[in-house]
């Protein structure tokens, strides 16, 4: 019997370390100390003990009704002081302060204006409304060149258009302001296309940098100074020629896949690399719609698409979610 | 453009691998996109066919034995031209022919078969399901075909920019190569047997518009029999994506893939009088092209004719009325030199975009027409057994001058920044691509090949030098620069958005376009797009209100009730003038649902006017409000936001009408705000730290309903008493205590002297004119 008096504390401070709630207490105290309880049925066995053992026994069983009746009311102490110190209960939820969030897409231009900033760039803009002489002619791209196969554009009137790509700030800027230029310009773009990689209306930045003795090898360096900014100095980078009117020689730039680390993956179409961004030494036919002499100076320009740039950084694999504007997807950005 | 690699190879002398060349070309500029390896199974043999007897059981199968070189199978087949003695394709069982197309051991009614025979398409060489294959050459049963075949190749999907017209033929791209590689460049065979008779005795060529077609060039073939190209030819024009019709049509096509020359062939028996005549076509001219269609033309459109009637629509597509059929026997082959636009212009219009009208349009090799016809001349000889007349009748108003471009050396630095150049680099490069270079005291006078007329200027060379050595052999350096200041617009932007979110806006982007519903809100016809994705995305914005709207509904559907939005955006104003509209940059927002999240200690407060205004006041603290009239908010719950006199922008309640044609139940409430007001916050300096006590007073006043709070403020501002500081709304009361149309109203003034503490009389005798000036200006009463 005394062992079962030692199995029965055992159990009961068992179940006890179980108790996360006040209101459990009361039901362990009808379990274990109630008139049908597990002490009660042991102490009815009594009658079958000597004279002898009924003393020690029965001082045994007291001890151990105590010790449950303190442990309880202990315990229901410890469960109630976690609850409401000092009177109150600091576990309530607060009052938060609803969070705002910055657009992923504003929040990637704020950080390559930043680095582009910190290279020695200013910001300039121009109108989204565009005419077809800032967007295509001065930019080398005259009516039936096969270049404007590339870009399908939105049309308002003969000559008025939205701007399809963020190429006639340049223009714009070289119009205005003097030698040297040194300058980013990002902002809205539209073509018409519309499907799972095709947005409407997309961003781009532009960069125009034009002095005398700026070189390829300088646009190499500024492009990888971004870039390793940005991703990271271990992402290697290519430069692969390729055509734009209003640049020569160009070339695309594709990073290394961040994903498979240039092995090939889904994301990166098994190439092992992204294209991110055109580039390329601004042609001289640019320079004669600017009345620059292309004989004084020479330039660099590029523009990225900072959607791509976004849905890489972050692993973003539909460029809809930018402008569907659920915010249960904004907020992850919050 | 799609081209089988082996094809690509044969005209240079080099040994590389398929992905080796393809990662060549797109690193000297010539993307390759994709590369798809092509092959057979090992197990698919030669076989020839011993015996072929009927099915007992099925009138379209045959019974063949058939000899694999290791053994004697019987083979059901129901291909229509399986006959005895010929060789095939054998695919055992257990080869794995593709996707679910594994051979087994099969009873085919009755009759048990041991493998198949197969197809060129069932092989994947070729589409060709007409029957199984023939083997023509000369190869033995039990031969692998394909290793004797040589059928293991590489298809390049190739990405041509467009300036590079010359790259859109095998030969363009094997030239690239040659010039990477360093490799030799070899011709085509031409090696021709004409006859005695001259081609100018049997056709005459007159070209009437020679802008729109400065060349001519034609051949005269007799007695060619048509006929089905061999397997090889077949499988190249397959590769590259063009379907094999017969040996004269496919001759045609394989030359224009080689050369990059779009060729057409006519049957001469229709072709009136002996003669093409190349005229422009007559407005609303109607001809028929060979893909059946009946197409309106006009005076643009340049057409191919003979004595009588049009025959082609130049460089786009053939006549159905000249085309070479079965029954062809003579022909008349055209290589021709089109103006680029002309032909880009038709194929627009006309909506059709075919190999030959691609090419036109971007620029063929203007000395290659009498060469590539004099190919397709010896193809169709070898091929389709064809007679060629004597020469070429070739009318040609090209200017054969040869560009020349001076290329210093010191330029080629000045761009690139590449200290050392090797002239010897230059030349070995530049000579490869096809151009003729002579040494000068710095540098080269270049001769620029014909086919390269993108290539004009020096800028040009120097492209064409560094993209074949390698851009990423130019190392890269910073250029020296200056430290830049943030610009203020920046700096002011993004300290919006930052102060937006704090106060727990999030922003949104929605596109500038809207449906033009929205205009009857928004007064004035908005600027409209000519060609918009959709008729609900026609009209540029006027307003940031109905994209932000259009957000709250789309999230409301989505089970969120509560939000408060934003966004920083142009808004586009038609100007009177013709030209570009305004573009304004504004803030708007948007608040809908309950103010705070639902909290155990209350319910949560939903939103109304006052928290959007609070908004505006944040932002603003010097604004004023004036009630406003606009459509697109509820009347009533509306105001102008007002900057001294200057409206900056306006907020409100949501109209009923807005709510519901987006379907919303809940009042959403608006803000708009010119963003250069919102940026334009001015310091006016520091102002001193009072150091006397302040006093408040509280007055309960009873008021008109139609007296608004602001003129309460005005009337006490208007007593100048200049120890008042502020004046605040306390409380407000509106309900049985009061007599119907009059509001209760408390307000609290504060008083604060930056010379004295105010003792209570003072204060009491402002309080007593403030009370007496309301009285009398506005009739208001202190509450009792």
């Amino acid at each position: 019997m005394e062992k079962q008096l030692e199995a029965l504390k055992q159990s009961f401070c068992e179940e006890l370390d179980q108790v996360h709630r006040a209101e459990d207490i009361e039901p362990m105290r009808v379990k274990y100390l109630g008139r049908k309880g597990a002490l009660t049925s042991i102490l009815r066995q009594m009658g079958s003990l000597g004279p002898e053992e009924r003393p020690r026994i029965g001082a045994l069983s007291n001890k151990l009704k105590n010790f449950i009746e303190q442990a309880l009311a202990d315990k229901l102490d410890d469960l109630k002081r976690v609850s409401t110190a000092g009177g109150i209960d600091v576990t309530l939820p607060g009052r938060t302060p609803r969070r705002g969030g910055i657009h992923i897409i504003n929040s990637v231009i704020s950080e390559l204006e930043d680095i582009f900033m910190s290279l020695g760039f200013t910001i300039a803009s121009g109108p989204e409304v565009e005419d077809d002489y800032h967007n295509f002619e001065a930019l080398n791209i005259p009516e039936h060149h096969p270049a404007r196969d590339m870009q399908d554009t939105f049309y308002f009137d003969k000559g008025i258009l939205l701007r399809t790509h963020t190429s006639p700030v340049q223009i714009r800027v070289m119009e205005k302001t003097g030698l040297p230029v040194r300058i980013i310009a990002p902002g809205k773009v539209y073509r018409c296309d519309s499907d799972v990689t095709h947005t409407p209306m997309f961003h781009q930045i532009e960069g125009l940098w034009v002095e005398e003795g700026i070189t390829f090898a300088h646009l190499k360096g500024v492009l990888y100074e971004f870039i390793h900014r940005l991703f990271g100095t271990d992402v290697p980078l290519r430069f692969r020629p390729s055509f734009f009117p209003f640049t020569e020689p160009s070339a695309e730039v594709d990073i290394g896949c961040i994903m498979c680390k240039g092995k090939g993956c889904r994301v990166c179409g098994n190439s092992g690399w992204h294209e991110i961004l055109g580039s390329g030494m601004v042609d001289p036919e640019v320079y004669k719609y600017v009345d620059i002499d292309p004989e004084s100076v020479t330039g660099f320009a590029f523009g990225l698409g900072i959607e791509r740039i976004a849905m890489l950084k972050y692993g973003i694999d539909d460029i809809r979610l930018f402008y569907e504007n659920d915010l249960r997807f904004l907020s992850q950005f919050a | 453009m799609k081209l089988g690699y082996k094809w690509i190879i044969e005209y240079l002398d080099v040994k590389r691998e398929a992905r080796e060349a393809a990662e060549a070309l797109t690193m000297s500029g010539t993307e390759v996109e994709e590369i798809i390896h092509e092959t057979i199974p090992r197990e698919v043999v030669c076989a020839r066919l011993i015996e072929v007897k009927q099915h007992p059981d099925a009138d379209k199968l045959k019974l063949c034995t058939v000899d694999t070189g290791s053994e004697t199978l019987q083979v059901v087949c129901g291909a229509p031209n399986c006959r005895e003695g010929m060789l095939s394709a054998f695919a055992p069982i257990g080869t794995d022919l593709g996707p679910g197309m594994k051979v087994k051991k099969a009873k085919i009614r009755g009759v048990e078969s041991f493998g198949v025979l197969v197809s060129e398409r069932e092989l994947g060489l070729t589409d060709d399901h007409t029957g199984i294959m023939e083997i023509e050459a000369d190869l033995k049963p039990g031969d692998v075909l394909v290793d004797v075949l040589d059928l293991e190749d590489w298809v390049f999907e190739i990405n041509v920019t467009p300036n590079r017209g010359d790259c859109l033929s095998v030969i363009g791209i094997a030239r690239e190569l040659s010039a990477v590689f360093g490799a030799e460049l070899k011709r085509p065979g031409l090696s021709l047997a004409e006859t005695d008779l001259p081609a100018a005795d049997h056709l005459s060529v007159e070209i009437l518009d020679t802008d729109a077609c400065p060349r001519y060039a034609a051949r005269v073939l007799q007695g060619v029999q048509i006929g089905k190209s061999p397997f090889t030819m077949r499988r190249r024009l397959f590769q590259a994506g063009v379907r094999a019709i017969s040996n004269v049509v496919d001759v045609t096509n394989y030359v224009m893939l080689e050369y990059g020359q779009p060729l057409h062939a006519f049957d001469s028996s229709f072709i009136s009088g002996n003669g093409i005549v190349v005229r422009k076509a007559r407005d609303g001219e109607m001809f028929t092209t060979l893909d059946s269609v009946e197409r309106r033309l006009g005076p643009d459109d340049l057409l191919i004719c003979d004595r009588e009637k049009p025959v082609a629509l130049a460089g786009v597509m053939g006549g159905e009325n000249s085309e070479v059929m079965d029954t062809t026997t003579d022909i008349v082959l055209e290589s021709a030199f089109f103006d680029p636009v002309g032909i880009r212009r038709t194929s627009k219009c006309l909506n059709i975009s075919t190999e030959a009208s691609y090419r036109f349009e971007r620029g063929i090799d203007p000395g290659i027409q009498a060469e590539a016809a004099t190919r397709a001349a010896y193809l169709m000889q070898k091929l389709a057994g064809a007679r060629v007349l004597k020469g070429v009748v070739d009318v040609n108003h090209l200017d054969p001058k040869p560009r020349t471009i001076a290329l210093r050396k010191s330029y080629l630095s000045r761009v690139l920044g590449m200290d050392r150049i090797d002239g010897r680099d230059v030349e070995a490069i530049l000579t490869r691509l096809g151009f003729v270079l002579a040494g000068t005291e710095d540098g080269w006078t270049v001769g620029s090949p014909a086919f390269r007329h993108d290539v004009t200027r020096e800028i040009d060379l120097v492209e064409e030098f560094i993209r074949v050595y390698g851009m990423d052999e130019v190392r890269a350096e910073l250029p020296t620069f200056r430290p830049v200041i943030s610009p203020v617009e920046k700096l002011s932007f993004d300290t919006l958005r930052t102060a937006m979110c704090a106060m727990g806006y999030t922003e949104v982007i929605t596109y500038s376009f809207i449906s033009p519903r929205w205009n009857g809100f928004f007064g004035d016809k908005a600027l409209e797009l000519l060609n918009p994705i959709s008729d609900e995305m026609r009209a540029m914005r006027p307003s940031l209100i109905p994209g932000l709207a259009t957000v709250a509904s789309r999230n409301k559907s989505l089970q969120r009730r509560d939000m408060s939005l934003f966004e920083i955006g142009k808004c586009f104003l038609p100007t009177e003038k013709r030209g570009l509209p305004h573009e304004q940059i504004r803030l708007g927002a948007a608040l809908t649902g309950q103010s705070e999240e639902s909290h155990w200690s209350g319910r949560a407060r939903d939103v109304d006017f006052y928290d959007m205004k609070g908004l505006a006041e944040a932002l603003l603290p010097d604004i004023t409000v004036r009630p406003s009239e606009h459509a697109f908010y509820k009347p009533g719950h509306q105001a102008d936001i007002l900057l001294g006199e200057r409206i900056v922008g306006h907020l409100g309640a949501l109209s009923d009408d807005i709510l519901a044609v987006l379907d919303i139940t809940d009042e959403v409430y608006a803000l708009e705000m010119d963003a250069d007001a919102v940026l334009k916050k001015t310091f006016r300096g520091v102002k001193e730290i009072p150091r006397f006590p302040m006093t408040w007073r509280d007055l309960s006043l009873v008021a008109d309903e139609g007296v608004a709070y602001t003129d309460i403020v005005r009337t006490i501002e208007g007593l100048r008493i200049r120890e008042l500081r502020q004046i605040t709304a306390v409380d407000l009361y509106t309900g049985e205590k009061l007599s119907p149309g009059k509001k209760g109203i408390t307000i609290r003034l504060t008083y604060q002297s930056e010379t004295r503490t105010l003792e209570d009389s003072i204060i009491n005798k402002w309080q007593d004119k403030v009370i007496q000036s309301l009285s009398a200006e506005l009739g208001i009463q202190l509450r009792q």
